[in-house]
């Protein structure tokens, strides 16, 4: 009787004991590594402020972290040549055929500038691919969904086998190093600059040992894109963004990507007054009457595919009385038709064009991302 | 109707047409007070903006006051009809069917454009509320309780709220943020042909419930009482579901979900008007449930919409009724 007793207790103790499985192991951090034999290229990181590369006797610490006010992040990944990472924290040796599972779609650009786009093993929302390869690869299950909703699906990740997830800094997943995958913090799109969301490419050129590619890849767009920011004329014409939703008009903080890319194309941001890093919430009205008054109007929406002003005047009359409406300068990015989330981080160059042809500074070019809706 | 009654009323007349007034001259965008009663005049304006921008306040003040009138009177007769003080337009599920309606639009993401894509809720939120009525109409030809029924509401809540769960499990960051901001309730953006359609769906009805007095005034004293004195039980019943359902669809489709308007005004009127003559008390109810809308509308506004509707009617309403929860311990709650 003691024992039928006693029977539960000892169970519990078994199960204590022999339920738990140490994940961890005696790893070392790689500042305190003695030199490695490698011979790689060294990149020089200009513009981004989300991440840097640190060298090592040719071994490489790529650090992730924030760098404005709002946010505190940091991340960390060792990339280690010609020795075995098991010794380390955090480590992946470089590949061309390193198996990526990335949260966004924009990170695929990036391996895919890079001709490593069949390195995808795992992504999150596959139901909005629209490249044919890639879709055919998820029929085939080559690349699962990894994610439900924004969440990360513990089995499907585990599935998919990448050597490294790539993942936004703000989820509040469960943390995939728990399941012995590695991971990193991606945060291209807080940078504040097109030039710095590109140099982005950089560290996944290192993650694939492909510096050369990348830093030719980013040499060849950023000589371009400041040659023709060099050739903009200041206009002086003022621009306003956005759509409102309700009655609220969420217009970018003026040091945001979005404002600089028009900056840099010649135009000037009729809130640049307002400070801050993040939208900035205007009433609706008070944008019908001062801001209504801005040269250029310029929307970034998904909209059908023929979608033109005078659909967008019947979304609300009172768009008839903007100046940019009137001289039919409203500027439109149809999310829903051009990659503007995805390739377009990678093409500023010609996002840039696409603007100084819409705003009459360029003559024969065809448009890609940005056109004067008619 | 006694003199304390009808001087309450011309109050809540006053105040609303006050509150509307104030609605229309105050806003981010300054406009003179001439300039305003120019443009409700008909005459032309010096900004051609201007006629958009009082236009816009003068629908989303209109839609404060049916809104809320409407659903103050359908919170008061499901009050009476469940003999429960803390019944409210959301506890038929028709409401919560209106949500589903509009969930599946945003968060199935299923957007034709801004235009088209806010028919398509209206429409999708209409089809999700009707359908939960007629099954309660259906089912209420079964069921002799009126507890019953509420319980089928409640589970039809749970079972609405389930789906839209699910619906958020799937829904992708923005259209997520999108239905939660629907969530919040705004009385902004109907047009012109929103604001007929929502008026028809409101008054109409509203005078249908003036036909209700006689056997409201019987169901104060219990459902056998009513039975005794002549009420058609069953009819009645149809009727308050399908009177109260069609207001509380409506205004749930073209405002989003608004809380507590439709609780805590029926026992704030209550408190302050003695009669228990429905003839009377659905009148002052409307004038009040006008008047706590185009309030809280102009809260929102004043805040430059940091403060959402529905944080403002919880701020309101929500003491109210803990106020009628204390009462009722007390036994000194009336329905």
């Amino acid at each position: 009787m003691k024992m039928i007793k006693s029977f539960p207790i000892i169970l519990s103790i078994l199960l204590l004991l022999g339920g738990c499985i140490d994940h961890t192991n005696d790893q070392v951090d790689f500042d305190n590594q003695g030199p490695m034999n490698s011979i790689r290229t060294e990149l020089k990181i200009d513009f981004a402020q989300g991440f840097e590369l640190i060298y090592q006797d040719q071994n490489v610490k790529i650090k992730t972290n924030s760098f404005d006010e709002n946010t505190v992040w940091r991340d960390s990944m060792a990339v280690i040549y010609n020795t075995s990472v098991e010794n380390y924290k955090k480590a992946i040796q470089p590949s061309k055929n390193l198996r990526f599972a990335c949260q966004s779609s924009t990170h695929l650009s990036f391996l895919k500038a890079l001709g490593a786009e069949d390195n995808l093993c795992g992504l999150c929302g596959v139901e909005y691919v629209t490249n044919p390869d890639l879709k055919e690869k998820i029929e085939e299950n080559e690349v699962v969904e990894i994610c439900q909703g924004e969440g990360l699906m513990q089995e499907a990740i585990l599935t998919a086998q990448p050597d490294i997830y790539l993942r936004y800094p703000f989820q509040s997943d469960f943390d995939p190093e728990d399941i012995a995958i590695n991971s990193l913090y991606i945060a291209e799109y807080l940078e504040k600059t097109p030039l710095a969301r590109l140099e982005w490419i950089k560290l996944f050129g290192v993650l694939i040992g492909k510096e050369a590619e990348a830093a030719q890849y980013f040499d060849d767009i950023s000589m371009e894109y400041i040659s023709l920011k060099k050739n903009t004329e200041n206009f002086n014409q003022t621009f306003i963004m956005n759509l409102p939703y309700q009655d609220d008009w969420y217009m970018p903080a003026s040091n945001s990507l979005v404002v600089n890319l028009m900056g840099d194309a010649g135009l000037n941001y009729f809130y640049a007054a307002d400070n801050g890093t993040e939208n900035i919430l205007h009433p609706k009205e008070a944008v019908w009457s001062d801001g209504g008054k801005a040269d250029y109007w310029i929307i970034i929406a998904a909209r059908p595919a023929d979608f033109n002003l005078n659909q967008l005047i019947a979304e609300d009359p009172a768009y008839k009385t903007f100046k940019s409406v009137k001289e039919k300068k409203v500027i439109f990015c149809n999310t829903a038709t051009v990659p503007y989330f995805t390739t377009g981080v990678l093409e500023p160059n010609v996002m840039l064009n696409d603007l100084r042809f819409a705003t009459g500074q360029l003559m024969n070019h065809q448009p890609i991302y940005f056109q004067l809706l008619e | 109707m006694a003199k304390a009654d009808k001087i309450f009323g011309i109050l809540l007349m006053l105040a609303i047409t006050l509150f509307v007034f104030v609605n229309l001259i105050i806003g981010e965008a300054e406009i003179p007070n001439s300039a305003i009663f120019a443009i409700l005049g008909g005459d032309a304006s010096d900004n051609p903006v201007w006629p958009y921008i009082v236009e816009n306040r003068l629908h989303r003040s209109i839609t404060a006051v049916l809104a809320g009138g409407g659903l103050a009177v359908s919170g008061l007769i499901l009050q009476v009809f469940f003999r429960n003080p803390l019944a409210g337009p959301g506890v038929l599920g028709v409401t919560s069917g209106a949500s589903l309606g509009v969930g599946v639009v945003i968060l199935g993401g299923i957007s034709l454009s801004a235009q088209y894509g806010a028919w398509l809720h209206i429409v999708a939120g209409l089809i999700g509320a009707l359908s939960v009525l007629a099954l309660l109409m259906f089912l209420s030809q079964f069921i002799r309780s009126a507890i019953t029924l509420l319980v089928i509401g409640l589970m039809l809540v749970f079972l609405t709220s389930a789906i839209i769960d699910v619906l958020y499990l799937w829904a992708n960051e923005t259209n997520t943020r999108s239905f939660v901001v629907w969530g919040l309730g705004s009385f902004e953006g109907l047009s012109q042909l929103d604001l007929l359609s929502l008026a028809s769906f409101v008054i109409i009805p509203f005078a249908g419930a003036l036909f209700l007095v006689k056997p409201l005034n019987a169901l104060l004293l219990g459902p056998d009482y009513a039975a005794s004195v002549g009420t058609k039980l069953k009819q009645t019943r149809l009727l308050i579901i399908c009177i109260t359902g069609i207001i509380a669809a409506s205004i749930t489709v073209y405002c989003g979900p608004i809380s507590f308007i439709g609780i805590a005004v029926p026992q704030l009127v209550r408190r302050i008007i003695r009669t228990p003559n429905h003839a009377i008390l659905l009148l002052i109810v409307f004038l009040a449930g006008a008047f706590l809308g185009i309030s809280a509308d102009l809260i929102v506004r004043l805040t430059a919409n940091l403060l959402p509707l529905n944080t403002v009617t919880a701020l309101i309403g929500a003491p109210v009724i803990i106020w009628t929860i204390i009462k009722l311990n007390k036994s000194y709650a009336q329905v």
